[in-house]
């Protein structure tokens, strides 16, 4: 009870991040709150205007981009816990790159460990059956084995938070998810019909319960709406194997195309503008990137930051 | 229960162990039973590989498989025995010796039925010695299933309808555990709501130890469901008047059981000298088979419970070997006429059911009659399926319901899909392995997908009502059907187009459906944001199993277009 009505203080007086230390999951009182923006990057020392990227395999890719942008301990620090949010939204294999591949997902979380996390949650909503898109993405073994808890989307796990957008309001909520100290965005670089491509920003869809379908009558203001909600510690891009034609879903192997590229940045809009590369776009094609640039979340123009790696 | 001096004739002690061995099997079958229903669900999990498809990892039908009533009736209506359904024979064979033991000693729904009737009755002393005799009215299972028999003969499965292990499947698939579910449900999300951190991860706890095999992701609502309902517990209610009603009155797998008995390895032997006429052999007699010394033994009802040979304080009864046919009733004793009359009228039944109502096999088939894949042509569907609900028990989202009318008369708890609720996942082929009678055929992931362009496996086709769609009637960018749509190349594509609404410049994504590729999965009518009337619906029209519904003159082969 006192931590609640700390933390509710602090929302009403600064309208910012919200901490919530205490072991509890879900804080009941957030009606009154009002604003619910989270920086998972508070009181962290991370270094700025950084795109890394990593080439080779999924392992050797992810741990080459995360050392270009100053290792995971620039992210994590020992005894937090951190949230993994890999695209598990579809009952596909890793050929079809319809997911995150699950060896990027698996080396983030030993690398989070390495960095003294507490904890290392993987999750996300599907959109298929969950249990079996968890299975068939390979992610569950994978990350279980790297020594995750993959926590599946109960139903009973989402609460109605107020995301303060511009057009998203009241939505229910990953409590489980939003609800660490640290938050690793890890989406895959896929082509999707409504959206064009579908990267790090999007990929926040899987933090949505109920019906988050009608969020594509307005898909790019919701995109920039979720990514401004939810600034996420580090953004680390799945570009091993992307998916160019029929998404998000894909299911043909010739759809795909291998890369054998990982991107990260505490960037996401950098990161999509990367990814709409890698698909043939321009960032003209993709308006949300210019609506979430122009609500200061990040910079099209990836090619002009501090680019390391290969 | 071993202290006694004599064995026989005095009391009744060495019988007590019987019937404490009668409980154990009881309680022990009807465990197996409902972990089996349990267990009947996706093996999925953190130990699996991304490659290995997604399976059931046990003999979840295994009930089904072992009764012989499905089996004859499947034998009859197709000259096949499909699957492991031989595994009935084993029942059957041991009714041939010992009548109805497998009412008495493991059917679950007899069972649950017995335990309701003998908990603290109401109806005690003297009226329960009377509600235990025997009366016409157990001879109606013997015309039910005559008659039953006979649809089977012309080709109906209908006795699944009546058939208790279907029933007791259903009954617990379908009643017991959604209402489970939704307790559950809301007592984790008071658990989350509480705000207590020991209550939140307990939640957790329960969710993900339990949820796997209990809970469906999308909640169980079961279309229809409040019918199964009703009638399931009316069967078990009516114990309270009288034990196992149903299984003296209607059960025709009991029929089926008792008059195979034939053989009667096991006689009850009365000693009318010993008999004191106190009734107690009566008193808990569960099938109403006339123990009592001076009435006429009925073979083809006892199920061999023990009770009256238990509860004889006199020793006057007990089972002995017997050869064949003793003077004791031997089968059961049944007009001619009524037997005629009853096959005449299972007869009678397939040809009226099937011309008498527009939904029906020979009808124009209700645009919401769509079968789960694998399912045979209608015809030889209505043949097989005997409305167990293994397949809506096992479908992971929930998209399979027990038809009311969709499919004729004929047709009910037959399962349909009902898109809105859930639809087909486009990988998944768990019902197609847990049907017990083969009325849904094992199909591959590839025909399912669509990959295997030769034998897709289509449950019907998508389409799109553009009085209700947003970008066709209301100028709104939506598309999430194309999102969803699981085929590759997808079945929904869409137009790009540049219209005015109300002086206003828009660009919208108008989706098309091309019937050549669709799968009828339903995805997209699930997924559609219009969410009373889907703007995007799935009708049966176009599925691969049923030539006559065909929708296209031919397929083409097309790969990819454009």
């Amino acid at each position: 009870m006192h931590l609640g009505a700390a933390s509710l203080a602090t929302t009403a007086a600064g309208g910012g991040f919200v901490a919530l230390r205490s072991s509890r999951i879900f804080e009941p009182e957030t009606e009154k709150r009002a604003r619910f923006t989270r920086d998972y990057g508070q009181g962290l020392e991370r270094p700025k205007g950084v795109f890394g990227v990593g080439a080779g395999g999924p392992e050797e890719a992810t741990r080459a981009a995360i050392e270009a942008v100053g290792g995971m301990k620039s992210y994590v620090r020992p005894g937090e816990t951190v949230a993994i949010k890999p695209n598990i939204g579809w009952d596909r294999a890793p050929i079809h790159a319809a997911n995150t591949n699950p060896i990027v997902v698996s080396t983030l979380v030993t690398l989070c460990l390495e960095a003294g996390a507490a904890r290392v949650i993987v999750t996300d909503n599907s959109c298929n059956e969950a249990r079996r898109s968890f299975t068939r993405s390979g992610i569950w073994k994978a990350a279980s084995e790297a020594g995750a808890e993959v926590i599946l989307p109960a139903p009973h796990r989402f609460r109605p938070y107020d995301l303060g957008g511009r057009i998203l309001h009241r939505m229910p909520i990953f409590t489980t998810a939003v609800n660490a100290d640290r938050f690793i965005n890890v989406p895959i670089a896929k082509h999707h019909g409504l959206s064009g491509m579908t990267g790090a920003m999007k990929n926040l869809y899987g933090l949505l319960g109920g019906r988050r379908n009608r969020l594509h009558q307005s898909i790019d203001a919701s995109i920039a709406d979720l990514a401004d909600f939810l600034r996420a510690t580090l953004t680390v891009l799945d570009a091993t194997r992307v998916l160019l034609r029929n998404g998000p879903q894909g299911g043909d192997i010739a759809d795909t195309q291998v890369i054998g590229k990982v991107v990260a940045s505490v960037d996401p809009v950098a990161v999509d503008a990367y990814a709409a590369g890698l698909l043939g776009l321009t960032p003209e094609d993709l308006p949300f990137l210019d609506l979430a640039a122009r609500r200061g979340l990040g910079h099209i123009n990836w090619q002009s930051m501090d680019v390391r790696g290969s | 229960m071993s202290g006694s001096k004599k064995r026989r004739p005095k009391s009744g002690s060495g019988y007590r162990t019987w019937r404490m061995a009668r409980r154990v099997s009881q309680i022990f079958f009807l465990l197996v039973f409902l972990i089996l229903i349990g267990l009947t669900a996706a093996a999925t999990g953190k130990a699996l590989d991304a490659q290995t498809s997604v399976e059931v990892s046990y003999p979840v039908e295994l009930f089904l498989n072992l009764d012989p009533l499905a089996a004859l009736t499947v034998l009859l209506s197709t000259g096949e025995l499909p699957g492991l359904m031989f595994l009935s024979a084993i029942v059957l064979i041991s009714a041939f010796f010992f009548g109805r033991f497998f009412c008495g000693w493991v059917c679950p729904l007899g069972t649950l039925n017995h335990a309701i009737g003998e908990t603290k009755p109401s109806i005690r002393g003297k009226r329960r010695i009377a509600m235990n005799a025997t009366r016409p009215a157990q001879k109606i299972k013997f015309l039910i299933l005559t008659g039953v028999l006979i649809a089977a003969l012309f080709g109906s499965a209908i006795s699944g309808l009546l058939d208790p292990i279907a029933i007791v499947t259903k009954g617990v698939a379908q009643t017991v555990l959604p209402v489970f579910q939704w307790i559950v449900g809301e007592t984790l999300d008071s658990a989350y709501l509480s705000g207590s951190p020991a209550l939140q991860h307990g939640a957790d706890a329960v969710y993900d130890s339990v949820g796997g095999i209990l809970l469906y992701q999308n909640g169980i609502i079961v279309a229809g469901g409040l019918l199964v309902t009703a009638i399931f517990v009316l069967i078990l209610a009516a114990n309270r008047k009288m034990t196992r009603l149903w299984c003296r009155w209607l059960c025709p797998l009991g029929a089926l059981l008792g008059a195979s008995g034939r053989l009667g390895a096991l006689t009850l032997r009365k000693d009318h000298g010993k008999c004191v006429q106190c009734g107690k052999c009566q008193l808990h007699c569960s099938q109403a088979a006339s123990p009592r010394p001076g009435d006429r033994w009925q073979r083809a009802e006892c199920d061999l419970c023990m009770n009256c040979v238990a509860d004889c304080p006199k020793g006057a009864l007990r089972f002995s070997k017997s050869g064949f046919m003793t003077d004791e009733q031997s089968g059961p004793d049944i007009q001619r006429r009524r037997l005629i009359a009853s096959a005449a009228t299972g007869a009678a039944l397939v040809p009226v059911l099937r011309t008498g109502f527009a939904g029906s096999v020979e009808g124009r088939p209700d645009p919401d009659r769509i079968r789960p894949p694998g399912a045979w042509n209608e015809k030889e569907f209505l043949s097989r399926c005997i409305r167990c609900g293994q397949c809506m028990k096992i479908c992971p989202n929930n998209a399979l319901h027990p038809a009311f009318f969709e499919a004729g008369l004929e047709g009910l708890w037959t399962p349909v899909m009902v898109a809105r609720i859930g639809y087909c996942e486009p990988t998944c082929t768990l019902c197609t392995q847990v049907c017990p009678t083969g009325a849904l055929r094992e199909v591959t992931t590839a025909q399912k997908t669509g990959d295997d362009k030769e034998h897709t496996v289509r449950l019907g086709t998508a389409f799109i009502n553009r009085g209700r769609c947003l970008p066709w009637a209301m100028g709104t960018p939506c598309i999430v059907c194309e999102e969803f749509c699981p085929t590759s190349p997808k079945a929904i594509w869409f137009e790009k187009v540049e219209t005015n609404v109300r002086g206003k410049k828009v660009v919208l994504k108008r989706p098309h459906v091309d019937p050549a590729v669709c799968t009828g999965c339903g995805a997209c009518e699930f997924v559609c944001p219009v969410n009373d009337k889907a703007a995007i619906r799935v009708s049966c029209v176009g599925e691969s199993r049923e030539p006559s519904n065909a929708l296209l003159l031919s397929r083409p082969k097309t790969s990819r277009p454009g």
